[in-house]
């Protein structure tokens, strides 16, 4: 027992080193100065690098259109499948399954070799929102059907509709409520895909943050470092987050559920 | 059958403490050879853990646990040949029926003839013949918990543990499966602990039931003797239907009970030994004891409240003041009261229950 | 037989992202009293274990019978405001999903002038394509391989019975974060760290172990596969957590009580529980690893051939070639995928004798 015990403590530290390590490295990399300076300097001079706002700009405007187009088109679908169309969930599950494999370069090819017009969609922002709707589609409507039916849609909006409620006021007042986590966690992978995404804006030639993140590499490796490092940092944050707010929306449920 | 059914379980002072909370206190129980020993109380009371003491899933604060005087405290829960029937989807869904029976014999190395007799001898016993080669997903879930007994048999177990395994069930094959489990049991004489929140399925099963209350057993006996002569208010308000009341000792040779709101003192019918004038006391009733009618000495004068028929019987409340108080009638007698109407009590000498009010747990 | 009972068979998928976050609790709510009249129902609450390969074998095509088929056409088309709840979903899906993956298919046949070749499918048998195809294959084989068994057992160390609880929220959040971290951070993470002048590097030379003498290298295959698990094993850990979590505590525990050691108990019921799911999790592990682009092309800049740097470096116009040529090396990747598919359909069958 004392054995096991003390193989699993060593295994976990070996998997910690592998994880933490590069971590440190990155972070001890971000503090250099020259020489045997060390400070947080690069973190304040990537920010007034020429460029940086542009495509954090850009990154959030995408992010921004992709988060609404995503939940305009999935949360309908999510909703109306959980209220009344049960039979058509395995269809979209396999189409979001299929949505989450297929690689963003094959995506991006397929996309730009079909999509080669109007002037204000090709070369615009648009352009990239209609790529990374596709990618955040699986994530979305996972997380909306996940939410919904531990709300037992159909027994709600009866229930709702027993007491006279109309049909406005069932979604306003109950449902929009009750999966306000799942909405916000839709929300936050969608930001963080947008925040790392790489391959497809960097085949199109945007200079989103990630693409950005890359191109002074090379240049400003420790600049570089310290954005990453904060990408990460933000990203960690986002999930964190999200797992707090699913294993809330869990509780809550639980707790309905033993209501009952 | 064999040698090894010959031995009593014996659990020695055992205690158990989680996280400072104490889940077990002090216990000591024995079970006979192929005695059939329940563990009945409500959630939290130490029952299951109790029983998984006994398994070795679980090592005790204190205490032993010995099984015809060896003594099992410090072994692995697979060196201790105890069957275990869990309370549900325990079968392994990947191995079918058969093959789940088989499991414990398998680890035994047993040779594959005398095995296969063996595994068709449980299935004779549990009637489940032509369902060895199904899954348990293709099993419902009355059959799944069958064949989880005969899986625990197989290995010709010591002692049978049975961690509530009816709970899941639907009613009516509770029940069923509750007469099957006990056949099975007496048919094998095997030694069984069985755990319950179920006062009913304790009572119909048992040859002694154990209540535990908040870690502590608050009364052994058998099940006539539970249901009659509870020995703590706590057992006789988990144990059946009862009616209690609050009184006060007046005459303890008469047997003379005063209870508050009542004109006259009540009479028990025979001496409370052992209890002195003044002492405060509880009273308990059982329904189906008590009778309606016209007025008589010593009876109370009460109002019908309300009729609840449950088939066989009818279960009339009616009040005497702030008291109530239950009767099972049968249908035509309860039929032919109204709501409202006046009538009197008849408590029959011997149907009062007494127990000190100071009796703890 | 109603119509919905087959299909209650697909209503149970837990999804990838939702796996990420999940935390078991429907199996958990439901430890007793759950086993109602409908058997099926109950019997599929018994398997939780089961949710990733039932997310993949959902793509790879439960085909439900027909009359179910004729079913749901028959209500879709009753319902005319199914179509304007869910059709704005499935037109978007057609529209950038379907119709360019198949303008792909077609371009790769296609020549200039638009008539039918197969001169750019005939062209992946160049050199540099077979050896993209080959490191992209091993990199993708061994990456998902090492990956997933680590995964398993990291996920099984953290989060199975007897592991320290608060490890649990921790190790999930940073699983989510480590899963996503590609392309230039983790390049740059990697390169200081074993880099020739990475702090390990600097390290084990100033205790005078020289790295590069051993051959090791993070720009060529191997490199990369150690880069890879980076997050390979994360995902790994996310995939798999609902399943371990679905192997049952009874199951152990009765195998303990008959007799059994650990061993036999993984032997014969623990490993062929979850061998689907480690199985299709793997799968999901190969899939990312063939589809990432970023992290190569971040660290090795191209140096190391692999098919999606190959379509990037066509399509940027960074190498002298038609765009056909790119979408050539596409449809190879997507009938990889198919191939990965239908292998993992073949393994999924051969152990789902006892599913319900």
């Amino acid at each position: 027992m004392r054995a096991g015990k003390f193989l699993s403590g060593a295994a976990l530290s070996l998997f910690a080193l592998y994880f933490f390590v590069p971590l440190g490295s990155l972070f001890a990399n971000s503090l250099w100065a020259g020489g045997d300076v060390y400070n947080f300097s690069a973190y304040s001079e990537v920010l007034r690098e020429r460029g940086f706002t542009d495509a954090l700009m850009l990154t959030g405007q995408v992010a921004a259109e992709t988060i609404i187009l995503t939940l305009a088109i999935t949360f309908p679908a999510a909703y109306w499948v959980n209220l009344r169309s049960a039979h058509l969930r395995p269809l979209l599950s396999a189409l979001s399954v299929v949505a989450f494999i297929i690689p963003p370069i094959v995506l991006v090819s397929g996309i730009s070799a079909f999509y080669t017009g109007p002037e204000w969609f090709v070369g615009t922002p648009h352009y990239l929102v209609a790529a990374y709707t596709v990618l955040a589609i699986p994530y979305t409507y996972r997380a909306l059907d996940n939410g919904m039916r531990s709300l037992n849609l159909q027994t709600l909006s009866e229930a709702a509709q027993s007491v006279g409620a109309s049909w406005g006021t069932l979604l306003r007042r109950i449902i929009l409520p009750n999966v306000r986590g799942a909405v916000l966690g839709a929300v936050l992978l969608i930001l963080t895909l947008s925040l790392g995404e790489f391959t497809i804006a960097n085949v199109l030639l945007y200079q989103s943050f990630p693409v950005y993140m890359t191109y002074i590499a090379s240049s400003k490796a420790t600049g570089s470092a310290a954005l990453a490092l904060s990408a990460l940092l933000l990203t960690w944050g986002a999930m964190y987050l999200l797992l707090n707010l699913e294993s809330g929306a869990a509780r809550r449920a639980r707790r309905t559920q033993e209501a009952k | 059958m064999t040698q090894s059914q010959l031995k009593h379980l014996h659990l020695d002072s055992v205690s158990k403490t989680y996280a400072g909370q104490v889940a077990l206190h002090p216990l000591e129980l024995i079970v006979s050879p192929g005695e059939l020993v329940t563990l009945l109380g409500p959630s939290g009371c130490g029952k299951t853990t109790l029983l998984r003491i006994v398994a070795g899933f679980l090592s005790p604060d204190g205490g032993r646990v010995l099984l015809g005087g060896r003594d099992l405290t410090g072994l692995p829960a697979r060196t201790r040949d105890m069957g275990m029937v869990f309370q549900s989807y325990s079968l392994f869904p990947n191995l079918t029926a058969g093959e789940n029976v088989a499991f414990g014999l398998d680890v035994r190395r047993l040779g594959s003839a005398e095995k296969k007799q063996r595994v068709d001898e449980l299935f004779a016993l549990i009637g489940l013949g032509e369902f060895q080669g199904r899954y348990p997903a293709q099993l419902s879930g009355g059959q799944q918990q069958r064949v989880a007994l005969a899986r625990a048999l197989a290995i010709r177990p010591s002692v049978l543990l049975l961690d509530e395994p009816l709970s899941a069930l639907d009613a009516q094959v509770r029940l069923n499966l509750r007469d099957e489990i006990r056949r099975v049991q007496q048919q094998t004489g095997t030694t069984t602990l069985f755990v319950t929140h179920d006062q009913e399925e304790a009572l119909a099963i048992s040859d002694r039931v154990v209540v535990l209350n908040q870690g502590r057993v608050a009364q052994v006996g058998p099940p006539a003797e539970i249901y009659r002569r509870p020995a703590t208010p706590f057992v006789a308000e988990f144990i059946g239907r009862s009616s209690g009341l609050s009184g006060q000792v007046v005459d303890a040779q008469a047997g003379l009970v005063q209870v508050a709101g009542l004109n006259a003192p009540l009479g028990v019918g025979r001496p409370l030994g052992g209890f002195s004038r003044g002492e405060a006391v509880r009273l308990y009733l059982r329904p189906e004891e008590l009778r309606l009618g016209t007025q008589a000495p010593g009876s109370i004068p009460v109002q019908i409240r309300q009729k609840r028929f449950l088939g066989a019987v009818t279960r009339v409340s009616v009040g005497a003041g702030t008291h109530e108080f239950e009767i099972d009638l049968q249908g035509a007698q309860a039929e032919a009261l109204a709501l409202g109407e006046e009538t009197h009590l008849h408590v029959p000498s011997g149907a009062i229950h007494v127990i000190r009010e100071t009796v703890s747990a | 037989m109603t119509d919905t009972e087959p299909l209650t068979r697909d209503l149970q998928p837990e999804g990838i992202s939702s796996s990420l976050i999940r935390t078991s609790d429907e199996s958990k709510t439901n430890p007793s009293g759950a086993r109602r009249s409908n058997d099926r129902m109950a019997a599929m609450e018994e398997h939780p274990a089961l949710l990733p390969d039932v997310l993949v074998s959902e793509l790879f095509g439960q085909t439900p019978p027909r009359t179910v088929r004729r079913n749901r056409l028959a209500r879709w088309r009753s319902d005319p405001l199914t179509w304007l709840f869910v059709g704005p979903l499935l037109a978007y899906l057609i529209a950038f999903m379907a119709l360019p993956s198949i303008a792909v298919l077609i371009s790769a046949f296609r020549d200039d002038a638009g008539h039918f070749t197969t001169q750019y499918v005939q062209a992946l048998t160049q050199t540099q394509y077979l050896l993209g195809l080959k490191n992209t294959l091993t990199l993708s084989f061994f990456s998902a391989l090492i990956g997933a068994v680590l995964g398993a057992l990291l996920a099984w160390l953290a989060l199975g019975p007897g592991s320290p609880g608060w490890l649990r929220r921790p190790l999930l959040a940073f699983s989510g974060v480590a899963s996503n971290f590609a392309g230039i951070p983790l390049a740059l993470a990697f390169l200081m760290t074993l880099g020739s002048t990475g702090v390990v590097t600097r390290l084990l030379a100033g205790a005078g172990f020289d790295l590069s003498r051993t051959g090791f290298s993070l720009f060529n295959v191997w490199g990369l596969v150690v880069v890879y698990l980076y997050f390979q094993i994360p995902l790994m850990v996310i995939l798999i957590a609902p399943a371990l979590e679905g192997l049952r505590a009874e199951w152990a525990e009765a195998a303990e009580n008959l007799g059994a050691s650990r061993t036999v108990y993984w032997r014969r019921i623990g490993l062929p529980i979850i061998a689907p799911a480690l199985l299709a999790c793997a799968t999901m592990l190969f899939g990312n690893a063939f589809a990432t682009y970023a992290t190569p092309y971040a660290l090795t800049s191209g140096t190391v051939a692999l098919l999606p740097l190959q379509i990037a470096a066509v399509m940027t116009g960074n190498v002298l070639s038609e765009p056909q040529m790119g979408r050539a090396i596409a449809l190879l990747i997507i009938v990889i995928m198919l191939i990965t598919v239908a292998l993992y359909t073949y393994f999924d069958r051969l152990s789902s004798r006892w599913r319900p």
